[in-house]
């Protein structure tokens, strides 16, 4: 039971790495204004609040199956306080870390409007140290992580993940592109026109 | 209801008018699709009563319909992009989960034929040197009785002789052995290798050109994990090390660190004996 529940907080710990940062490159996609004619912001942004939802969930039962692994020998303390472990502190601090700052990201979205906007983004940027920090944690701990393929898939993420950040930063301050409607007045209405979805948060 | 007509072309247009036929139609039944309708399927306006059921038919036990009943469901943008990207998550989660069982339990499995075929053979060579120690040790015997028998006669000089002819005896014993092993007698230790978890380092015994002891003077132990790794697996490697009496040992399953700078710490222990016996 113990080897499975091993096997599980490794691959719920790697799943969870792919999701943080999917979540983070496709967030950062779509407030670069980048998304294309093609998809629709909507769908970006419904897709990014479904991918960080994911993250966190793949992230709590990481958490879980590390505390049920009972060779670990891992405590509350450990999985919830910053140096709280006994052994690998560095590492297993960083990983609380991350925790932490998803969490924030995560659960002030949904009381957004409770926040003014400066404040909401600025503790929406967190998930983006917190994602770096989960990179490292696993880095530093992961059994998998001198195997070839993690390296490599390592490598890949952190690449996809670099092009969003680098995008983002070179179009900061740009305002987004509106589309404009005309006016149809209810009398000359033409053809049918699709609906069209609000754009932006 | 009427198609709406351009007042700049009240005669119509004949491309443009089954166009806002076809859209005053949908824009109808939307507008009746919002409506409420009760179990029996008969469409009424919100906030009028319920109809009466037909005759011998018991009232519909269904709630009153409400203004609230009537929003329409919320539509996700992305709905099939977040399934499949859960669906993804799940399989890869269980995907990975199977494939470190199979690697673990391949993993025991070969270690498990292998140590049943290495410890014959290893078997078969400590029987064949035990064989050859036997030999050696009754030759020695052999001398040493014929040395003690010859040097009877002498009381005062017996004890002088005969530690000389048991230094004799071990140092033919001596000679004999460690030309049939090639390592020289004493204890040595190896190098330290160090993985990513700690530092391996292995000390051996040799005595009449075998190898009595093995004990691992460094081993991975900074975590809890490494510890309980190593607990398990230190007394494996050396049991498999006194049996193969080389460094060609098996790496157990879970400690793949360890097994690995344990086999490269013993065999230059090994080097070393080897080496101290050649100088000799």
């Amino acid at each position: 039971m113990s080897d499975i529940m091993w096997f599980l907080t490794r691959s719920t710990g790697i799943v969870a790495l792919v999701l943080i940062v999917a979540a983070v490159g496709d967030g950062l996609l779509f407030s670069g204004r980048n998304t294309g004619r093609r998809v629709r912001p909507a769908w970006w942004l419904d897709l990014h609040r479904g991918l960080g939802g994911m993250a966190m969930a793949f992230t709590g039962l990481h958490m879980l199956t590390s505390f049920l692994a009972s060779d670990l020998g891992l405590s509350w303390t450990a999985l919830f306080v910053p140096g709280g472990s006994d052994w690998a502190t560095g590492a297993f601090t960083l990983g609380v870390l991350a925790f932490y700052g998803m969490a924030i990201t995560v659960f002030t979205t949904w009381p957004k409007r409770r926040f003014r906007r400066k404040v909401w983004h600025a503790l929406h940027l967190l998930s983006i140290p917190a994602a770096v920090l989960a990179v490292v944690h696993a880095y530093q701990l992961g059994t998998d992580a001198t195997n070839p393929r993690a390296l490599v898939l390592m490598t890949a993420l952190i690449g996809l993940a670099s092009y969003p950040l680098w995008l983002r930063l070179a179009t900061l301050g740009r305002r987004p592109a509106r589309t404009v409607r005309p006016a149809v007045a209810p009398t000359t209405t033409a053809t049918p026109d699709r609906e069209l979805v609000g754009a932006g948060h | 209801m009427d198609t709406p007509r351009d007042p700049r072309n009240p005669a119509g247009d004949p491309l443009l008018d089954p166009r806002l036929a076809r859209f005053a139609e949908r824009s109808a039944a939307h507008r009746n699709a919002t409506q409420n309708t009760t179990r029996t399927g008969t469409t009424r306006t919100l906030g009028a009563p319920p109809p009466p059921p037909p005759p011998g038919q018991r009232a519909s036990r269904a709630p009153a319909p409400t203004a609230r009943t009537a929003r329409p469901r919320r539509h996700h943008a992305a709905q099939g992009s977040r399934a499949l990207a859960l669906g993804l998550s799940i399989g890869s989660t269980l995907g990975l989960t199977g494939w470190m069982y199979a690697a673990q339990a391949a993993d025991q499995a070969s270690t498990t034929s292998t140590t049943s075929s290495d410890s014959g053979t290893a078997t078969a060579a400590t029987t064949a040197e035990t064989t050859n120690d036997a030999t050696t040790a009754d030759t020695v015997a052999s001398e040493t009785a014929v040395d003690t028998q010859s040097t009877t006669d002498d009381a005062s000089d017996t004890s002088g002789e005969s530690t000389a002819e048991t230094t004799t005896a071990e140092t033919t014993t001596a000679e004999t052995t460690t030309s049939t092993t090639g390592l020289a007698d004493g204890t040595y230790t190896g190098d330290t290798f160090t993985n990513r978890w700690g530092d391996v380092q292995v000390e051996i015994t040799v005595e009449g050109g075998v190898i009595v002891d093995v004990a691992a003077l460094q081993v991975p132990d900074g975590d809890h994990k490494s510890v309980e790794i190593n607990d398990q697996a230190v007394p494996y490697l050396e049991s498999e090390a006194l049996a193969a009496q080389s460094a060609d040992i098996d790496t157990v399953s879970g400690a793949t660190y360890t097994s690995e700078g344990y086999r490269q710490s013993l065999q230059t222990a090994i080097d070393d004996a080897r080496a101290a016996a050649t100088a000799s």
